[in-house]
């Protein structure tokens, strides 16, 4: 008996251990930092590793099987082949407790840095990382945003190196989406606001506001909701889809949720807008099939741009995040895309294992590597837009 | 008559058990200090140890009364977040920690006392009831939330991790409620009312009074851990409190605590068991384990551990 | 009846089983002939349930050989005994109460009766009626839910039960305690039955009488160890006692005082009770001071209500308790034991013990409010010295009192129970069935503990199903018929048990 109970817990330990040993050394996505096998990258000669000792990044995340961060590893898993750095990806955070033990986890296992993609703690996580001596960088989604007189308090933490923020997408968002249809002569326009309680909405709306005040004769009913939530907003949304002089449909929904609600009315002519962001395969076919007309979308990578300036501020060049001396918040570009062609085109680079930012692109971002880097042109890498531009840029290297 | 008689030398496998889960906490801590070179050890992860071991602790103390006594209480997440939602609102209206505490305390003992209100009044089994209860708490907490995604309370608890308080704060309620347990009437009448309610009730022993105050203490339990989720984030949000009560009862599980509660109650689970619950989440992140992997390993343990205490249950009850 | 041959049916060599550090048997050899009833008697914790319960295959020996009609014999199971030819009937409960009667009788053979995974209910009914018949119950419905049944009835199904497998060797195992003479007649028929079919039967029981009456012969255990094999001609009560407890027992068992003056003074008054099962009507009565009034009748005559109504441990329909000293009605188990009132139930291990837990916090938890100090704590070392005390005037055996209850002997927790009452100094004790699965030395230490509460002007109220219990040891004997009293007996050595079943029935 005594025995059997000493077996098991000798498994379990060895179990642990075996499970942790084929993790932590070798595997497909850790950093062997070796410069790609065709030695072509212009900054990083053949077998030169970048930077010297590992360094670890640590990630947080809501959802580790979203799409959004699926692609985000996908890009992660890139860059660790070619630079000799490691992404610590954190398990789906619900509360600002784990938030705080993964930043403190991190911290101790050598963590340099940590992207936010999510958190719940708000500012005073730049408080917690600066205790713990690590970077804090924001990620592409919702960060609470320090912004007027708290962004004042903490724009010269040392810790704190800002990042591209997420923050103006939404207002973005909603701007060129009224931009878009009141330039399509649109006079009658649905627009679904969500849960203008929750900042993003709320956003949202101001942007379509603002948009559209450039185009007076449109007008436009602002509904609260979604398509497919409540019954109230799928009583307007049939009603105004069945009003013939309602010629535009606009919101932050994906496509997904107006498909059924516009086929059955049967306006296959209404002009759809959608302040969505997502480069995915029921966007595309949203688009293909002509049900929606324009999208707003962002570049996934964009994020990295974060990663470039942890690595530079590693390295002593403190100026490619803080050229001023404060922290930076930049926007992310938006763009909006009206046609199939144009959406394929940034689609396919995607899908096709190409990237947005390549190693080279990465690379000529870092100071030490390259000397002529600077943080105005590290800013018009991560904003390009258009898709001939990015193509002739890495044509370039 | 010949004497034959047999020697009476045997191992006693019931102390073996006894001392299982500190020996599984001391096996850990030798492994993660071995394979992270040190850095397991080292003085800021201790500081970090003990930072992430609070919350779970001080829950498990304070709610380790209601399983005993043979109530399984499943609401102290959402009493966790309730507590701390409602603290810190007040907190940043009045900008007094004092009161913050004070609201903390006040929530934790009302809750206290509206569980043991209901367990007595409902005829529904209290794993249900707390069930409930713990989703309606959480849902309130998200109302008084209404649309801020956080509200941060820095201002009042200051910027850094008070470690040393924070441990003041464990030992000491622990102690208190050790000493309860282990010599107090209420302490020995959960464990009887635990054991066999219908016996305990025949030698006087009110099962409501003594869920009363196992439910009061778990209150308590909660007040703490609330201010401490206050002191630590510094911050609430909806989610506040979220993990809590599946985190107290994977503690105390694994701290050797039998769930049925009863006679074989211990008060050593609800520490050892954070210990090690937290000794695992850092030390497999310190070595740099995937964290899925970590989830895994966690699942696995706990399967363990509940297959061993599912053996010596078996054994116990052959006729003699 | 057969001739009795000397052809062993079964037999244990060297058996040793261990429980941690106790020595539950220590190198037993015995054997059981074909067509015998063999007795096997012995104290609590001689190991005589053990012996029968691996031999059922319940639980496997630690070391030593059996054999089972001259082959090896090591049941994995109480399936494979079952098979093998060996069935045991057990001293608790061995039925499952929400099920009926007939998937109790099959329970885990349910394969038997099932074809394309379906079990056929209709032959499993017709086959428990068989099995029913074989033991003189064909009156019972076989697919009455257990539960309906009680506590002698369920006794029997578990008897068919194991008689419908055709036992080569039956074990009774301390059954007879649960039955009234009825059952136990059915059970000393089904015994002859064996014998005369040249099967055996193991019979063991707490009562000597009982087993010099309808045993062959008899096999003493002490202590974990064989200590003798007495025949049948050779029977001699005294001499058996003797082996049993290792010294020569005294013979005073039961009080032997008569003519003792009750005094006036009444500690204790019922007024009209009325229970809420209704099992009790109206029934009123008086405790005086210092006296054991025992209360007797047939299983369902309202006496185990009764203790419980006087304790304030059942709901009352109508009447009421007072508690004469003080004035207060009793209403509840606080307020009774408030007045120094304690109660044994009958039911040991559901009611009056926390198996779980250590005989020092059963002892302890009657006594919670007498041992806390103003801030509600209880020193360790008073609390080990109020327990220690129990243990020692009661002589309660255990390894240490840190030991769970769950592995004490069935006398020995008896004893624990008592220790709960007798510690806090209960005045006015409530027993009910106290000596029930007890055995002979523990009786009469018990016996010898009434009589000197009593001497100190403590009062005793004594429910019990064992007569002669009731008479040697009452000053008054009240017994209840259908929930009222009919008769009322005062101590005297002319009672006789023939004049108290009349006023039972």
């Amino acid at each position: 008996m005594f025995k059997k109970v000493l077996a098991m817990l000798l498994a379990g330990v060895l179990a642990a251990a075996a499970l942790v040993g084929c993790d932590s050394s070798g595997g497909s996505s850790s950093g062997s930092g070796t410069s790609g096998a065709s030695g072509e990258w212009k900054y990083l000669a053949e077998g030169q590793v970048y930077p010297e000792e590992e360094v670890k990044i640590g990630v947080t995340t809501y959802n580790k099987t979203d799409t959004s961060f699926l692609c985000l590893k996908q890009y992660c898993d890139y860059l660790e082949e070619y630079l000799n750095i490691k992404f610590v990806y954190s398990e789906n955070l619900s509360s600002a407790e784990d938030e705080t033990a993964f930043i403190e986890n991190c911290a101790i296992s050598g963590c340099k840095g940590i992207i936010f993609t999510y958190d719940v703690i708000g500012h005073d996580v730049i408080d917690l990382c600066e205790e713990y001596e690590i970077y804090c960088l924001l990620g592409p989604s919702d960060v609470s945003l320090p912004q007027g007189d708290v962004y004042e308090q903490y724009k010269t933490n040392d810790y704190w190196l800002g990042g591209l923020t997420n923050g103006n997408f939404n207002y973005q968002a909603g701007k060129l989406c009224a931009e878009y249809l009141g330039s399509q002569g649109c006079k009658n326009v649905f627009y679904a606001a969500g849960m203008t309680m929750v900042e993003m909405f709320a956003q949202a709306l101001k942007g379509w506001e603002d948009g559209a005040s450039a185009y007076p004769e449109m007008t436009f009913k602002v509904v609260e909701g979604f398509p497919d939530m409540s019954a109230d907003f799928q009583a307007a949304q049939k009603e105004a889809l069945a009003d013939p002089t309602c010629d535009g449909v606009s919101g932050l929904a994906n496509p997904v949720y107006w498909a059924q609600p516009i086929a059955d009315a049967g306006r296959d002519d209404i002009k759809l807008a959608c302040g969505s962001g997502g480069l995915d395969e029921n966007n595309r076919a949203a688009m293909e099939s002509g049900l929606m007309d324009y999208e707003t979308i962002q570049l996934p990578e964009d994020f990295t741009m974060s990663v470039v300036m942890l690595l530079n501020v590693l390295d002593g060049n403190t100026d490619m995040a803080k050229p001023n001396g404060v922290t930076e918040l930049i926007d992310m570009a938006i763009i909006g895309v009206d046609n199939y062609d144009d959406y394929m085109a940034y689609y396919n680079i995607i899908q096709s294992g190409e990237q947005f930012y390549d190693i080279n692109d990465v690379t000529s971002c870092i100071k030490s590597l390259n000397p002529d880097a600077s943080f105005d042109k590290m800013l018009s890498i991560y904003q390009e837009r258009d898709i001939s531009a990015i193509q002739a840029r890495h044509a370039s290297y | 008559m010949e004497e034959n008689t047999v020697t009476k030398k045997r191992i006693d496998t019931k102390k073996i058990f006894r001392y299982a889960p500190l020996a599984g906490l001391v096996v850990l801590v030798i492994f993660f200090a071995v394979a992270s070179k040190g850095r397991f050890l080292s003085s800021a992860n201790i500081k970090v140890l003990f930072n992430q071991l609070m919350i779970t602790a001080l829950i498990s103390t304070g709610g380790i009364f209601a399983f005993t006594a043979g109530a399984l209480d499943m609401s102290m997440g959402g009493c966790v977040c309730v507590a701390a939602i409602v603290a810190a609102f007040a907190g940043v209206a009045t900008n007094s920690l004092l009161v913050m505490l004070l609201v903390v305390v006040g929530i934790g003992i009302g809750l206290g006392l509206l569980k043991a209100f209901l367990a007595k009044y409902m005829d529904v089994p209290i794993f249900m009831l707390t069930i409930v209860l713990g989703m309606a708490l959480s849902a309130l907490g998200e109302t008084v939330m209404g649309n801020l995604t956080s509200l941060s309370v820095s201002d009042i608890v200051g910027k850094q991790q008070n470690t040393v308080l924070y441990i003041a704060i464990l030992v000491a309620f622990y102690v208190v409620a050790m000493i309860i347990f282990n010599y107090s009437t209420v302490g020995k009448s959960a464990k009887l009312v635990g054991g066999n309610p219908r016996a305990a009730d025949q030698t006087g022993i009110n099962a409501n009074k003594t869920k009363l105050y196992a439910f009061l203490l778990g209150g308590i339990g909660i007040a703490l851990t609330a201010f401490i989720v206050l002191m630590r984030t510094k911050s609430v949000n909806a989610s506040t409190g979220g993990n809590v009560g599946m985190d107290m009862m994977v503690a105390i599980v694994l701290g050797g605590m039998p769930l049925a509660g009863g006679a074989k109650s211990r008060i050593s689970a609800a520490l050892i068991g954070a210990g090690i619950v937290t000794a695992l989440n850092n030390g497999l992140m310190v070595i740099g384990t995937d964290s899925g992997y970590i989830q895994l390993i966690r699942g696995i343990l706990f399967m363990i551990v509940v297959f061993i205490t599912g053996f010596s249950y078996r054994t116990n009850l052959l006729p003699r | 009846m057969a001739e009795k041959s000397d052809e062993i049916l079964f037999e244990t060599k060297d058996m040793s089983k261990f429980f941690g550090p106790t020595v539950a048997l220590n190198k037993v050899s015995l054997s059981v002939k074909r067509g015998e009833i063999l007795g096997l008697i012995g104290e609590n914790g001689s190991g005589k349930s053990t012996i029968s319960s691996i031999a059922a295959g319940i639980q496997p020996a630690s070391e030593g050989e059996m054999f089972l009609r001259g082959e090896a014999y090591s049941p994995s199971s109480m399936v494979d005994g079952t098979n093998a030819g060996v069935g045991m009937i057990v001293q608790e409960s061995g039925v499952v109460s929400s099920i009926s009667v007939a998937e109790n009788i099959f329970l885990g053979q349910a394969q038997t009766f099932r074809k394309f995974l379906v079990v056929n209910k209709k032959k499993m009914y017709e086959e428990s009626k068989l099995a029913l018949q074989t033991i003189g119950m064909e009156n019972i419905n076989p697919k009455t839910p257990m539960g309906m049944l009680d506590m002698e009835q369920r006794k029997l199904i578990e008897v068919a039960k194991v008689m419908y497998h055709k036992p080569d060797l039956l074990m009774v195992d301390e059954t007879t305690t649960a039955l009234s003479q009825h059952g136990r007649d059915i059970l000393y028929k089904l015994m002859d039955k064996q014998k005369a079919e040249n099967k055996s039967v193991m019979f063991i029981s707490h009562d000597l009488e009982e087993l010099m009456e309808h045993c062959d012969r008899l096999v003493v255990l002490r202590d974990g160890k064989y200590i003798a094999s007495v025949e049948k001609e050779d029977f001699e009560p005294e001499q058996i006692k003797q082996y049993m407890v290792g010294r020569e027992v005294s013979k005073h068992y039961y009080r032997e005082d008569f003519g003792k003056e009750i005094s006036d003074e009444v500690v204790l008054k019922v007024e009209d009770l009325t229970t809420a099962h209704g099992l009790l009507q109206h029934f009123s009565m008086e405790l005086h001071k210092g006296e054991i009034v025992g209360i007797g009748g047939l299983s369902h005559c309202g006496m185990h209500e009764l203790a419980k109504g006087i304790f304030g441990d059942a709901p009352l329909l109508g009447g009421k308790v007072t508690h004469v000293a003080s004035g207060e009605t009793i209403t509840s188990q606080i307020i009774a034991m408030k007045h120094g009132l304690g109660y044994v139930s009958k039911d040991r291990d559901k009611e009056a013990l926390v198996l779980t837990a250590s005989i020092k916090d059963n002892i302890v938890s009657a006594g919670l409010d007498k041992l806390k100090n103003k801030l509600g704590l209880i020193g360790s070392k008073k609390e080990r010295r109020y327990v220690q005390k129990q243990i020692d005037s009661l002589s309660i055996k255990c390894s240490d009192m840190e030991q769970a209850v769950q592995y004490l002997s069935g006398g020995n927790k008896q004893k624990v129970v008592f220790g709960k009452w007798v510690g806090r100094q209960s005045d006015i004790l409530i027993l009910d069935c106290p000596t029930r699965g007890v055995d002979i030395g523990v009786k009469q230490a018990m016996y010898q503990l009434m009589e000197d509460m009593i001497a100190e002007g403590k009062s005793i109220i004594l429910i019990s199903e064992e007569l002669s219990e009731l008479i040697g040891m009452s000053d008054r004997l009240i017994i209840l018929k259908d929930g009222k009293e009919s008769a009322q007996f005062m101590r005297s050595p002319e009672l006789e048990e023939g004049m108290i079943i009349n006023a039972m029935i």
